[in-house]
């Protein structure tokens, strides 16, 4: 979810949220009056005189059609981004030619890296762009038998390795760890239990 | 934590509310070509907008104009109460240098996987309090604290930086 589309759904909300309860004061201050002074009774008049006329139908389902797109395209901009692919490398590109990555294989690659020395499952790997930062992001699910300590060093490699690959240092690797229960975990290291 | 990088962090409420309003602008849509189609003599229902308009015409301030004026001051109040929210944390940053962040869960997972691993442990559980990681265990010896409270710090090494608390709950054996 981009930080554009974060502030479009809460400017939208903020919106929408003020005129649900403005109708709803209004409401109550027609029963009420305690601000205003309103009409006994509620007459729709003018509203079906405009909905009468000729333009009116072709003017709301214009209008409402293209309200639609939009909310369509508002619900689909939701959807998960896939990750990012290929990528320019401005250190090793000039006007003669340029170096493409594909991001997406450096996250897997990375991934099965961290997962192969750790009790750390199903890493999966993927590239996000925050701002002007591409984020290598590793998420897996810790076993509940593992040793911090283990997991920081090889995640220190994992940074390690992306920041000499990238030394531009707009490539960064960042790793988000778990724990779901529902998946079983590698079997217990020791300890007999009490009996 | 890398700079520039905003911590992981869940969908925001927000995002709940606009797939709503999403979906409403889509039903907009859905009445205002219905209504032309009525008005076309394509279709021969009644228009939806026109019957709401006859239903609204000459209501009085009643009861019903009361629940629904509360019920839209309230809906109207949660929606800017989900606008304004911040996303949900997933993750705690972890102390090293590294870009490594832990779920809540999965500290607690491995408290309780390391407590369990201890010998004499018969079971334990874990919880956060106050910004302490408290870790409970049975265990049928009086001295099993410090050896998980060992046990668990050395699983949760690099991982946290909380404080952790072991209580033992002491487990009488039938013999």
């Amino acid at each position: 979810m981009t930080r554009r589309l974060a502030a479009i759904d809460r400017i939208a909300s903020s919106v929408v949220g003020l005129g649900l309860a403005a109708a709803g004061v209004a409401l109550l201050d027609w029963r009420y009056r305690w601000l205003g002074t309103w009409d006994d009774t509620l007459s729709t008049a003018r509203l079906d005189d405009v909905r009468s006329s000729v333009w009116w139908p072709w003017t709301f389902a214009a209008a409402g059609i293209v309200l639609g797109a939009l909310g369509l395209l508002w619900i689909l901009s939701h959807a998960p981004r896939p990750g990012e692919r290929a990528v320019r490398l401005p250190g090793a590109s000039d006007r003669t030619g340029s170096v493409r990555v594909d991001l997406h294989d450096v996250a897997k690659a990375i991934a099965a890296d961290l997962e192969a020395p750790t009790r750390v499952t199903h890493v999966r790997g993927t590239a996000r762009r925050h701002g002007r930062t591409h984020v290598i992001e590793l998420r897996g699910q810790l076993d509940p038998h593992v040793t911090g300590g283990d997991i920081e060093s090889v995640a220190a490699r994992c940074a390690h390795d992306v920041s000499d690959a990238f030394p531009d240092g707009h490539t960064v690797c960042r790793v988000l760890l778990g724990h779901d229960r529902r998946r079983r975990g590698l079997p217990r290291a020791s300890a007999p239990r009490v009996r | 934590m890398t700079a520039g990088v905003s911590a992981p962090a869940g969908r925001p409420a927000a995002s709940g509310v606009a797939l709503v309003l999403g979906v409403a602008l889509v039903g907009v849509a859905v009445v205002s070509v219905h209504d032309l189609a009525v008005d076309q003599g394509w279709a021969t229902d009644p228009s939806w907008t026109g019957s709401l308009l006859d239903r609204l015409d000459g209501l009085t301030a009643g009861a019903g104009v009361v629940a629904a004026g509360i019920a839209l001051t309230v809906v109207g109040v949660l929606v800017l109460v989900a606008a304004v929210k911040p996303a949900p944390r997933t993750h705690e940053a972890t102390p090293g240098g590294a870009d490594l962040w832990v779920t809540p869960h999965a500290v607690r997972a491995l408290a309780v996987g390391a407590a369990e691993d201890t010998t004499g442990v018969e079971s334990a559980r874990a919880r956060h309090r106050r910004g302490r990681l408290s870790v409970t265990v049975q265990s049928d010896r009086p001295d099993a604290d410090s050896a998980v409270e060992a046990s668990v710090r050395e699983s949760l090494a690099g991982l946290t930086t909380r404080d952790i608390v072991v209580t033992t709950e002491k487990v009488k054996h039938d013999s």
